[in-house]
């Protein structure tokens, strides 16, 4: 496996996994419909390398009208499934319109998935606009900008986030912003974390 | 040093999000358990 960075830009170079192949028809998906998005929580990490699968992918996509998350729904479910709305309308209005996540997974296959919700505070839509590209294998991917991922992942606080957290500081230290990570450390009070697993 | 323009982070709303993503990801848990349960996954 090689990571390397151009500036912000990371170029992952690795074998493939069924969740990188379906993490990638998705967010093909998602660009063709012209809705911005941008990865974040634990398949940030495996992106980078970290050795454990998951059930579920978090995506923060663009907040937009009903009309154009139609159309991604539409083409989303002609290989996929939304598990837990029955229809577009179900979909926008009594999950992402409400801060719930909608979930779609290849069709009869519920794991994994692509877990999706509506960017709604200024953290979130900061993230969509401040996404960092990781290339991977030449495919490009946004994701949330490392130096929240990081924090946010020690405020998590399980022994996964944590491990999470270690081990993208680890890969990606020599790279990263460290004015924009002690300011998200501070604001999200994990310095005392920080302090025992970023060292 | 260029001025750094990050967001302010709402805590009480991301501790808010925290405690409501648990309880989505336990939901759904629980339903794929039951999918299991019942031989339709």
């Amino acid at each position: 496996m090689e990571v390397r960075f151009e500036g912000r830009d990371a170029i992952i170079l690795r074998p493939e996994t069924e969740l990188d192949r379906f993490v990638k028809e998705f967010v093909s998906i998602l660009e063709e419909s012209g809705i911005g998005y941008v990865l974040v929580s634990g398949y940030v990490a495996i992106l980078f390398g970290r050795s454990r699968n998951s059930e579920d992918v978090d995506i923060l996509v663009e907040n937009v009208d009903f009309g154009r998350f139609e159309r991604f729904w539409k083409k989303a479910c002609k290989s996929m499934d939304c598990i837990n709305a029955e229809n577009p309308k179900r979909g926008f209005e009594d999950y992402l319109s409400d801060s719930l996540a909608l979930r779609f997974s290849r069709k009869s296959k519920p794991i994994p998935n692509m877990e999706i919700k509506f960017a709604k505070t200024e953290l979130d839509e900061w993230t969509i606009a401040n996404a960092a590209n990781a290339t991977l294998n030449g495919y490009v991917l946004k994701v949330s900008p490392l130096e929240l991922q990081i924090p946010y992942k020690l405020y998590l606080g399980s022994f996964k986030d944590i491990e999470d957290a270690r081990h993208l500081w680890l890969v990606t230290k020599s790279h990263l912003d460290n004015q924009m990570l002690d300011s998200f450390i501070g604001q999200l009070g994990v310095k005392k974390e920080a302090a025992k697993w970023l060292s | 040093m260029a001025e750094l323009k990050l967001p302010k982070i709402d805590l009480k709303e991301l501790a808010r999000q925290k405690r409501r993503n648990q309880r989505e990801r336990m939901a759904f848990v629980e339903w794929y358990a039951k999918q299991i349960a019942e031989g339709k996954a």
